[in-house]
């Protein structure tokens, strides 16, 4: 180990300098403070024994630079002094030295106490590696997680409009959220929202929103069905997360009109819909697994459809607000949140609620993440609106497409998804949009459902049937052989703006007689074929040739 | 009275020390023979130089064995930190004791 010696008297430096060369030591001697300072800085020794009275500097100032210009390592100072009073051995400790050696002192003791202080050094040497590693460690990981709050909000909270009436309150147990709460406009120019609770909270829970909202956004825009929707975000979160971990969420879609709401819950509390004035219409108890757990198929979803004669709210919670227990250990429970939600209801936004729960909670912490939203749906567009959409919109231009599908292109895409798109891309304005969908996917369903694969609608007349009719439909479609659609459709411009949307489709098969089919819809009262009555009444012309192997609609909009 | 010199503590020092041994010795005589020597020119004015002095003595003698000296130097230290002049016959003792200390230490590197 390499020594410095401090001492004014040259022999006392001359013994301890032997000594510690006979145990193997390389030795520097400094014959006061000053000089001890300034071979400190020089040698960088890794012990220092020091006299206490010396000219120049003594010993205990010395003592206090060496250990001020030394706090990254630890060097050992070690006082040798032939004082024997208390006060002059605490002022040894005081000043910064780890210990002290009376003189006279034994060969025996002098070596112990070295090395005993090498041992010492080399922990500490131990720690401080370690130390420096965690701390990179700990930068590495503060650094990951930043970028991954970045990413996360960019997408999750991706800066989207909000439905009107719209109001939510999300208050994450740690720095993520594993509660998502998305709303994404649709094709329909309503919006789809989605309220998800992924299992657990933090981070873990957090990397599944991604894809989750990801995916919604996605289908949501271009015009997915919500049981569509639903089957794929319950794929994509079985395929992405570990067995185990799920997601309980709730879907609520509606149009810009604000006619209909369809509504489907897998694994949320009950979502509740009232009047608006304090009074529950409606209770959407949950009829599925989480996302996640078992398989589901679009065509045995249970949408509930909620049609809105007057004004509602419907609320949507995850069970981080109902499971939490106060001081006391008491739940906040559901009935609790019904009464304040009941009480409150007639109010602009659900703000209240934060400051009724934090009363509640009383200063003791969540354990798991928190969502709410309320959502206010009343079934009339004022003209401010429809104004304010109008000047939002392109003039009309000329386009036309044309698309021919095969049988393989009809069993594994969703169509009318695809020609949608187009239309959306075309810039028909929002209002017309949800029409312009019906026209297509009733039209192009029609010609599918009875011209190609001969299904009977009166089948879906009983639910039986209904159950009945989609499985005919997966199983003839899955037999579906060289079968061509094409489709063309056009945008005329009329005026500035004002245009029609043309749509023809024709295919080789049986067809149908659509003549006799019309007036059987008309006589019956049942629930089948009521989509092709609506696109006639929609549509400024409407006509089936070729034994019902071709149709032509036209659909007149203006800006 | 103690003894001058503590021949266990020579034979320690002749071990760690080796050849540098009457090197030790010559340095020992030669830096407190100034030390007394200065001591006694300011018989009368007493400086923290003094008080250092006197306890280099002390400290040099109790590492090199010489008690005798060391209990001097120690009364020395004492005294002129409480401000109080040697007596003569202190000095007398003090100088006596010296001079044999070092015929001894002499003697062993002769």
């Amino acid at each position: 180990m390499k020594i410095l010696i401090v001492d004014d008297d040259k022999t006392n430096l001359l013994v301890l300098s032997a000594m510690l060369k006979k145990e193997g030591h390389n030795v520097i001697s400094a014959s006061n403070g000053l000089e001890a300072v300034s071979l400190f800085e020089e040698s960088q020794p890794e012990l220092i024994l020091m006299d206490v009275m010396m000219p120049e500097m003594d010993g205990y100032q010395a003592a206090r630079i060496i250990k001020e210009k030394s706090q990254n390592d630890f060097i050992p100072v070690i006082f040798i002094t032939a004082v024997t009073d208390e006060n002059a051995l605490a002022k040894c400790v005081e000043s910064g030295g780890d210990d002290f050696l009376t003189k006279p002192y034994s060969r025996v003791i002098l070596n112990s106490k070295i090395s005993s202080f090498s041992r010492i050094k080399q922990l500490y040497q131990t720690v401080s590696v370690q130390r420096n590693e965690l701390d990179q460690l700990n930068q590495q990981i503060q650094s990951d997680i930043e970028l991954a709050k970045h990413v996360f909000s960019s997408i999750v909270e991706r800066s989207s409009r909000t439905p009107e009436k719209y109001s939510c309150w999300l208050k994450p147990a740690s720095s993520f959220s594993g509660d998502i709460v998305i709303a994404a406009e649709n094709s329909a120019g309503g919006y789809n929202i989605l309220v998800g609770d992924f299992t657990g909270h933090g981070m873990a829970a957090a990397l599944g929103a991604i894809p989750v909202t990801d995916l919604f956004y996605s289908m949501s825009e271009k015009g997915y069905k919500i049981e569509d929707i639903v089957t794929e975000l319950n794929e994509k979160v079985s395929d992405i997360l570990p067995t185990g971990y799920f997601c309980a969420a709730s879907v609520i879609s509606f149009d810009k009109n604000h006619e209909l709401a369809s509504i489907w819950n897998g694994g949320l509390p009950n979502l509740y819909i009232t009047d608006c004035n304090g009074n529950l219409i409606n209770k959407i108890n949950s009829e599925h697994t989480p996302l996640g757990i078992t398989k589901y198929s679009p065509d045995t979803l249970i949408i509930n459809q909620i049609d809105i004669k007057s004004p509602i709210n419907i609320y949507a919670y995850t069970d981080g607000l109902t499971d939490v227990r106060n001081k006391s250990g008491i739940y906040f429970g559901a009935e609790r949140l019904l009464e304040i939600l009941l009480e409150n209801d007639h109010r602009e936004n659900i703000d209240f609620l934060p400051e009724l729960f934090s009363e509640f909670m009383n200063k003791k912490h969540q354990d798991d993440d928190i969502s709410i939203v309320r959502l206010g749906l009343s079934p009339s567009v004022s003209d401010e609106q429809t104004n304010l959409l109008k000047s939002i919109d392109n003039h009309p231009f000329d386009w036309d497409v044309s698309i021919t599908l095969n049988s393989d292109a009809i069993k594994y895409t969703d169509p009318v998804a695809t020609l949608m798109n187009f239309a959306m891309d075309l810039k028909i304005p929002r209002s017309h949009r949800d029409r312009i969908y019906t026209v297509i996917a009733e039209l192009f369903n029609n010609a599918l459902e009875h011209g190609i694969l001969g299904l009977q609608s009166t089948l879906k007349e009983t639910p039986e049937g209904f159950d009945e009719y989609y499985r005919l439909r997966a199983e003839s479609l899955n037999k579906l052989q060289s079968n061509d659609i094409q489709i063309y459709m056009q945008n005329k411009v009329i005026s500035n703006d004002s245009a029609c949307f043309i749509f023809k489709l024709n295919y080789m098969g049986e067809g149908f007689d659509y003549d006799k089919y019309l007036s059987n819809l008309q006589q019956s009262d049942g629930n089948s074929g009521r989509g092709i009555l609506l696109v006639k009444s929609l549509c400024s012309k409407l006509e089936y040739g070729n034994k019902g192997t071709s149709v032509l609609a036209e659909y007149s909009w203006s800006v | 009275m103690n003894v001058i010199i503590e021949q266990e503590k020579i034979d320690q020092l002749k071990e760690i020390m080796e050849d540098d041994f009457p090197l030790l010795i010559q340095s020992y005589i030669q830096d407190n023979s100034e030390y007394l020597e200065q001591l006694k020119q300011n018989v009368n004015v007493y400086s923290e130089d003094d008080i250092r002095r006197a306890h280099s003595i002390k400290s040099t003698s109790l590492n090199i064995g010489a008690t005798a000296v060391a209990d001097i130097a120690r009364e020395l230290e004492e005294q002129l930190k409480g401000q109080t002049p040697l007596s003569d016959s202190q000095w007398l003792n003090m100088s006596q004791i010296f001079h044999q200390t070092v015929e001894t230490l002499q003697e062993m590197i002769s």
